[in-house]
């Protein structure tokens, strides 16, 4: 802190010098702690010393004016009282307030009271008398006032009675003063009083709050555990008699209610049809097979129409509610509709024994509830019926599946014989044949063959429909022996026609798992569609890699495709308009092949502009980068049967 | 003449496929018999004696199947080498990889191809296995 003082802080220490001397002259005793307290001892200690200071200096000048007097008992009377003032000054500081507070009041109270009766005295004295009156408010109370005050006026009343003084003038005004002062504390209780109750009632207030609070938190706790509930059973229980055995057992137990009851509506029969109930009483109405008409009479059928909750607070007076005589206890019973969707899937009945049981609170968690079993319900319907139409559809596909592993023996076996016994006729086995003759064999042998084919595509077709196709993957597939041998049947099926053959393999192609003999079908598809369908110019068979696959590549020089019917090169039962015209046969072929390239893991698609020519691709995972190959262990119980022929 | 002496057991129970059969390896100089039911199989296979082939269809009548046959043939120790083929007319996708799995040393699709069915023969009998899924599958 510096040293160097401003006039300003000079001017204020000669002010602090004041305020410490009166700092001294009123400190308190350290005892005294409470701040009122304080006040009042200060206040004393000020009041005091100064009444004494200024009395000693008027008794002082009285007697130096009057020196006459300076014996008399007045003279001694005031300098002891002037004595003990200073005396209440020094017993305030040493702590004892109250002691002095007391002593200071009965001095003024002398002083006030006695001084007027001697005689000669003035009884305009006794107004004074106010003044210890309302000290004692100051350093005490009120109530001490009022005490000090009735005393005051009781002894001034006795004094002018004994000593025949009129107080009558002072006494109006003492007493005015005094019922002031009750009044005062009348107002002050009853404002207490005021003060008070409404703190009480808000007390009450809060407390019914805080209860109404926890209440609803329990109620809203138990709403969320019993729908939390349900909603577990939704996950966990998807047997419908199950769920709703457990939701009304749980409902009646957490709301603590008579009787709790399901209904499921049979939309077919358009009844409300009771599915669960809990205890012996529900067991024995559901083995009855209660139900309502939807049109009916009775708060479940109407709260299935109306798609409301519906809630008798006293049935016995409610004309809509029919008694039950198993359960004749029932006094209240709410109705709610079960609604999924908008679409009504049942109603959830309650019932209870006391009468208005159910409130608005209630209502809202029931309902929500309702919605909960509602979900629960449909979810559980949905269920059954997902799986028996997949107990169906796997019914389906079993028969399906026997059927063609059937047909597909019964077709082949007949062809067998058509196709050796004609070639063996052909070949002159059983005598000789001209030349006539074998054409025609041979007609019949081809004929035979193409059955074959169309048979062994429809079978693919119906396998791939049926989700049966199996493959028969084989690892480390070489592709240009497969190419080669590929190209050696292309070949021959240009053999009267002025196409050229062309193939070309790349070097160090990489190898392939798969089903060679499905590839090879895949490939020869393609290769003898564009036999087919060019009748100058080349077919070109390619082989390559490209990234991670192997690109296979027929292109040919034949008259391409329109563009409009490319996208149905690819589609079962849809055979192109050209197709139809130049190649007849099922139209099988290509999209058996996309199927099977597809099990493959690969692709297939074609480019071809008309005029110049059409290509197809296939493309297959190389070697480093096959997938697991799904389909070869999709040997299910159906193609095990298939396969025993 | 590539079967010339071979030994074939047939067990084969369609009239016409067995017609087939005679056709087609008539020509070859092997020697075969069939047997039409596969009950009794067994028996007529050791009556048959010494074996170089066993033929097996897959599907036979009375509800009796191929694979049945192959393991009561396998049970008997002086066949427990001979190489056993299915030839059938059962969707090869399925019966080949069933058949590989069971052990047989081949299969071929019906029909069969004259040309080719000889010579498959000779290649099981030689120790090599033959997997023929028909002529579209043909590689």
């Amino acid at each position: 802190m510096t040293q160097t003082l401003s006039p300003e802080q000079a001017h204020s220490s000669s002010e602090s010098l004041i305020r410490r001397i009166f700092a001294f002259i009123l400190r308190t005793h350290p005892s005294i702690q409470d701040k009122v307290e304080k006040q009042r001892s200060r206040l004393l200690a000020g009041m005091s010393l100064i009444t004494a200071i200024a009395a000693t200096i008027f008794l002082i000048s009285y007697i130096t004016v009057f020196p006459e007097f300076a014996d008399d008992v007045d003279t001694w009377v005031i300098a002891g009282g002037i004595l003990l003032v200073y005396g209440v000054y020094l017993l305030n500081r040493a702590r004892y307030f109250k002691l002095a507070a007391t002593l200071f009041l009965g001095v003024m109270t002398a002083l006030f009271v006695f001084v007027p009766v001697i005689p000669g005295a003035q009884n305009v004295w006794f107004y004074f008398a106010v003044i210890p009156i309302l000290l004692a408010a100051v350093f005490f109370s009120l109530r001490a006032a009022l005490l000090l005050g009735g005393l005051i006026i009781l002894t001034i009343a006795a004094l002018g009675l004994i000593m025949g003084v009129d107080v009558l003038g002072p006494m109006q005004y003492l007493v005015i003063t005094v019922g002031v002062i009750f009044v005062f504390i009348r107002n002050l209780q009853y404002q207490e009083g005021v003060r008070a109750r409404e703190l009480e009632e808000i007390n009450v207030r809060l407390r019914a709050s805080e209860e109404n609070l926890e209440q609803r938190v329990q109620e809203r706790t138990r709403d969320l555990q019993v729908a939390s509930d349900v909603s577990l059973q939704i996950t966990t229980v998807l047997d419908r008699e199950q769920l709703l055995a457990d939701v009304a057992e749980r409902t009646a137990t957490a709301f603590g209610l008579y009787h709790v009851s399901i209904f499921l509506y049979d939309e077919a029969e358009d009844v409300i049809r009771l599915q669960q109930g809990v205890g012996k009483v529900g067991e024995q109405m559901v083995a009855e097979g209660k139900q309502f008409r939807i049109s009916g009479v009775g708060l479940v059928p109407q709260s299935a129409r109306l798609s409301q909750p519906t809630l008798s607070n006293n049935v016995l007076e409610n004309k809509d509610h029919l008694p039950n005589p198993l359960l004749p206890d029932t006094r209240s019973e709410l109705a709610i509709p079960m609604v999924y969707r908008g679409r009504l899937i049942g109603v959830l009945d309650l019932q209870s024994e006391r009468v208005n049981r159910f409130g608005e609170e209630d209502i809202r968690i029931l309902r929500t509830l309702a919605d909960q079993i509602a979900i629960a319900v449909r979810n559980s319907q949905l269920f059954a019926e997902a799986q028996s139409a997949l107990e169906q559809a796997e019914e389906a596909n079993s028969v399906k599946s026997t059927f063609l592993a059937n047909m597909s023996h019964e077709l082949r076996t007949p062809l067998n014989a058509i196709i050796n016994f004609t070639k063996y006729v052909a070949k002159g086995s059983m005598g000789p044949v001209n030349q006539e003759q074998q054409e025609t064999l041979h007609e019949v042998i081809h004929s035979a063959r193409h059955l074959l084919n169309l048979i062994n595509d429809v079978l693919d077709m119906s396998k791939i429909e049926a989700g049966a196709l199996s493959l028969f993957i084989e690892k480390d597939i070489d592709v240009p022996s497969l190419v080669k041998s590929v190209a050696a049947t292309g070949k021959t099926l240009l053999e009267d026609k002025s196409v050229e053959f062309q193939t070309k393999l790349d070097d160090n192609l990489p190898l392939i798992d798969g089903d060679r003999g499905r590839i090879y079908q895949v490939l020869l598809n393609i290769v003898s569609n564009a036999c087919k369908f060019t009748e100058q110019g080349f077919v070109r068979l390619r082989a390559y890699q490209q990234e991670r696959e192997v690109i296979f590549a027929v292109q040919d020089s034949g008259a391409g495709i329109a563009e409009e019917d490319q996208p149905l090169v690819f589609e079962a039962f849809k055979q192109t308009e050209s197709g139809l015209r130049q190649g007849g046969g099922t139209g099988l072929g290509m999209p058996i092949s996309k199927n099977l390239v597809e099990a493959h893991g690969g692709r297939i698609w074609l480019e071809s502009t008309a005029g110049t020519g059409t290509t197809f691709y296939v493309a297959l995972p190389a070697k480093s980068a096959v997938p697991e190959l799904a389909l070869h262990s999709t040997l299910s119980t159906s193609t095990q049967k298939e396969a025993v022929s | 003449m590539i079967l010339k002496d071979k030994r074939i057991f047939i067990v084969e129970d369609n009239t016409q496929n067995r017609v087939v059969f005679t056709m087609t390896l008539k020509p070859t100089g092997a020697v075969f018999e069939f047997e039409r039911l596969g009950r009794g199989a067994v028996g007529r296979l050791q009556a048959f004696g010494r074996t170089d082939l066993i033929i097996l269809d897959l599907m036979l009548m009375g509800g009796i199947s191929g694979y049945n046959i192959f393991d009561e043939i396998r049970a008997l120790p002086e066949y427990s080498a001979v190489p056993i083929v299915a030839v059938s007319a059962a969707e090869p996708s399925v019966a080949i990889p069933q058949t590989q799995q069971k052990g047989f040393s081949g299969f071929i699709a019906k029909p069969i191809d004259d040309d080719l069915f000889p010579e498959q023969l000779a290649r099981v009998i030689n120790g090599e296995a033959v997997w023929y899924a028909g002529e579209r599958y043909r590689v």
